[in-house]
C-alpha cells in the first residue's frame, strides 16, 4: 500500500514538472525516485513522452461522464436499502441492466431535446473600463493601443489584467484611478505596492496610482479578493461602499459589498484583519467572516469555508444552503437577465451546487427544474420562476 | 478544513474525476466493450466503502485496486483467454509493476487534465506549447501575439496552476468541476 501511495505523489510531481510549476524540493525527490532503479527512469521518460503527445486529453466524448453519473444514481439510489438486500438485489440488478441494454440497443438513443427558449440568455460580456483622475475613461480590450504603448508611464496591460508599478517613492498628491468591471467581467490589478486584488463582476475599485500617504487607501463597490502586500508601516485599508472599513497590514482576504446586498462580507483567508464601521470594530482571525448588517449596523462573525467564498475568482460558483433568491441574484451578475417569481414561496427553497461560470445558462436551468420541482420559463431575457 | 465528509456530493464529485482514469486504466486490463461496466462495478465497491475513508489518498487507493481486482476477476470468469493476465493476478499488488505503472499514469493524467483544463483557452495555448518545448518567441509567433504578452499570460497561468495544484485534491476537484449537486 506504501508503494502506491507513493506512486500518487510521483505522479504528482510529474504533472507538476511538465506544467513547470514544480518546486526545488519536489523535484529532487522525484530526480531520486528515477535514480532509484533503471524501470524508474524508463517509466518517467515513457510518461513524459505520453504527456507530451497530449494523452491526458480525455479520450471519451463530452458527456459520457453524466451519463455514467446518472446510470450509477439510478442503480444506488437508495443506499442502505440496496446494500442490505445487496445479494437478493445484485441479480435483480444484472437482470434489468442486461434487458436495458438490449432496449436502448434496438431502440437506439434518444438525443436530448433542445429547449430552444433557453438559448436567450447569454453570458454578459462586458469591456472592464478605466477611469483616470481627469474623468477621462477608457475601454480596457485589446483595442486599448494606447495603453500597451505604454501611454501611462508605469502602467501595463496584460489579458484580463492591470499592473501598476511604483515608478518612484517621492511623496506627492496622491492621484486616484478607477476600474470599472461590468456584468460578466472580471478583472485583475497589481497596485504600485505590488498588492494584488482580483476584482467579480460589477465591481468598481478606486485607488491611487501611487501609494504616497500614510496609509494605503483603496475605495471598493463590488467584490473584490485582495492579496496584500505587507508592509507594516502603510496599512491597507479598504473602504467599503456599505459603511465598513477593512484594515490591514498584509494578508489574504476576500470583502463583497455589493449595493443591492443587504450585508458586506469579509473572508479572511490568511493574516488577519479588522472590520469596522467608526463605532465598532472586530478582528478576524484565519478562515472567519464577518458580516456586516447595513440597516442594524452590526457585526456577526462566524467560521467559514474560505475555497466557497474564493471559487468566482476561478471562474467557478460554488453556493452552500443558499436560497434561491441569493442564488439567482449571483448568477445576474454574470448573465444577462431579469428574474421574476410567481410564488413568494419559492425565493426560500434552499440549495447546494457547483456550477462554471461559462456553463450554458440552459444547463443550469434543467438542473435546477430537475432537482427542485420548480418551473423556469424564459421569455427573451426575463427568466420566470415558479411552482411546478 | 475536511472536505472528506460523508455526504453524497462529495462521492459524486469523486466519482466525476475518477470516471475517465478508471476507464483507461481497465482499458489496460480488458477490451472496451466491458470498460464502462466494470468501471461501474468498482464505484460501487468504493460508494459501499464510502464513509470509511478517511482521506482521499486512502480512497483512490481503493479505488484502483478494486479496479485492479474486479478486472482479474472478470478475466478469469472469462476463462483466461490470456494465461500471462492469470498468473499475474495470483501476484500481490506490491510485486505487481503493470499495476503500479498504470496507476502513475493514470494519475499523472488526471491531475495533469484537471489543471490545464481550467485555464482560459489561450493561456492554455500557451502552456501546452511551451510543454512542447517551445521557447517564448516561437509561442508568440505562432498565436500571433507579442512576447510580452505571452510572458504576462505564462505568469498568471502559473500562478493560477500552482494555486490549483497546491491544494489537497479532493479540494481542487470540487473547485474544477463545475457540476450541479443537491
Amino acid at each position: 500500500m506504501e508503494e502506491l501511495k507513493q506512486r500518487f505523489q510521483v505522479a504528482r510531481w510529474i504533472a507538476e514538472e511538465l506544467a513547470g510549476i514544480i518546486r526545488k524540493e519536489e523535484q529532487a525527490e522525484l530526480e531520486a525516485w528515477r535514480k532509484e532503479s533503471q524501470a524508474n527512469e524508463l517509466e518517467y521518460q515513457e510518461l513524459q513522452q505520453e504527456c507530451l503527445e497530449g494523452h491526458y486529453v480525455n479520450p471519451y466524448p463530452e458527456g459520457e461522464v453524466a451519463r455514467q453519473w446518472k446510470r450509477f444514481a439510478a442503480r444506488n439510489k437508495y443506499p442502505r436499502l440496496f446494500f442490505r438486500n445487496w445479494y437478493r438485489y445484485a441479480v435483480l440488478v444484472v437482470l434489468l441492466v442486461g434487458v436495458a441494454g438490449i432496449l436502448k440497443w434496438k431502440v437506439g438513443v434518444k438525443p436530448e431535446v433542445l429547449r430552444p427558449d433557453l438559448l436567450a440568455i447569454p453570458i454578459a460580456q462586458g469591456t472592464p473600463l478605466l477611469r483616470l483622475e481627469n474623468g477621462m475613461t477608457m475601454m480596457l480590450d485589446d483595442s486599448s493601443v494606447l495603453f500597451r504603448g505604454e501611454a501611462l508611464p508605469g502602467v501595463r496591460l496584460g489579458e484580463g489584467m492591470i499592473d501598476y508599478r511604483q515608478t518612484d517613492d517621492r511623496i506627492g498628491e496622491e492621484i486616484y484611478n478607477t476600474l470599472i468591471i461590468p456584468k460578466g467581467g472580471e478583472f485583475r490589478i497589481q497596485l504600485a505596492d505590488g498588492s494584488q486584488v482580483w476584482l467579480n463582476s460589477e465591481t468598481e475599485l478606486r485607488y491611487p496610482v501611487r501609494f504616497s500617504g500614510k496609509e494605503r487607501r483603496v475605495f471598493l463597490k463590488g467584490e473584490a479578493y485582495f492579496e496584500v502586500a505587507r508592509n507594516a508601516q502603510k496599512p491597507f485599508v479598504v473602504t467599503t461602499s456599505g459603511g465598513v472599513d477593512v484594515s490591514v497590514l498584509g494578508t489574504k482576504f476576500n470583502v463583497t459589498s455589493y449595493d443591492n446586498d443587504e450585508q458586506v462580507m469579509t473572508t479572511l483567508a490568511e493574516g488577519c484583519v479588522e472590520v469596522g464601521n467608526g463605532q465598532k470594530t472586530v478582528r478576524l482571525q484565519k478562515e472567519e467572516q464577518a458580516l456586516f448588517h447595513k440597516e442594524q449596523g452590526s457585526f456577526q462573525v462566524q467560521k467559514v469555508d474560505v475555497d466557497l467564498h474564493l471559487a468566482w475568482k476561478e471562474g467557478k460558483f460554488i453556493f452552500e444552503e443558499q436560497s434561491l433568491e441569493q442564488i439567482m441574484k449571483q448568477l445576474q451578475r454574470w448573465y444577462e437577465m431579469n428574474v421574476f417569481y410567481t410564488n413568494e414561496e419559492v425565493k426560500h427553497y434552499t440549495f447546494s451546487g457547483n456550477l462554471k461560470k461559462y456553463d450554458d445558462f440552459d444547463k443550469i436551468v434543467r438542473m435546477l427544474e430537475e432537482v427542485a420541482g420548480i418551473q423556469i420559463s424564459i421569455k427573451e431575457n426575463c427568466v420566470i420562476i415558479g411552482m411546478k | 478544513m475536511n472536505m472528506f465528509k460523508t455526504g453524497n456530493t462529495e462521492f459524486k464529485v469523486f466519482f466525476e474525476s475518477f470516471f475517465i482514469p478508471i476507464c483507461r486504466f481497465i482499458g489496460k486490463y480488458t477490451e472496451e466493450k466491458e470498460v464502462v461496466d466494470i468501471a461501474q462495478e468498482v464505484f460501487v465497491k468504493v460508494y459501499e466503502k464510502w464513509k470509511e475513508f478517511d482521506s482521499s489518498e486512502n480512497a483512490r487507493a481503493f479505488l484502483y485496486t478494486s479496479a485492479r481486482n474486479l478486472c482479474l476477476d472478470f478475466i478469469k470468469h472469462k476463462k483466461a483467454e490470456s494465461h500471462y493476465l492469470s498468473e499475474f493476478a495470483r501476484q500481490d499488488i506490491a510485486a505487481d509493476p503493470v499495476f503500479l505503472k498504470e496507476v502513475t499514469r493514470q494519475e499523472t493524467f488526471r491531475i495533469l487534465h484537471a489543471a490545464i483544463d481550467c485555464l482560459p483557452p489561450q493561456s492554455r495555448q500557451i502552456i501546452q506549447l511551451c510543454m512542447e518545448g517551445l521557447s517564448n518567441a516561437e509561442v508568440g509567433e505562432k498565436l500571433g501575439i507579442s512576447v510580452n504578452t505571452v510572458k504576462t499570460l505564462k505568469k498568471n497561468a502559473y500562478f493560477t496552476l500552482r494555486r490549483l495544484l497546491s491544494k489537497e485534491y479532493l479540494v481542487l476537484l470540487l473547485i474544477l468541476l463545475g457540476d450541479f449537486q443537491v
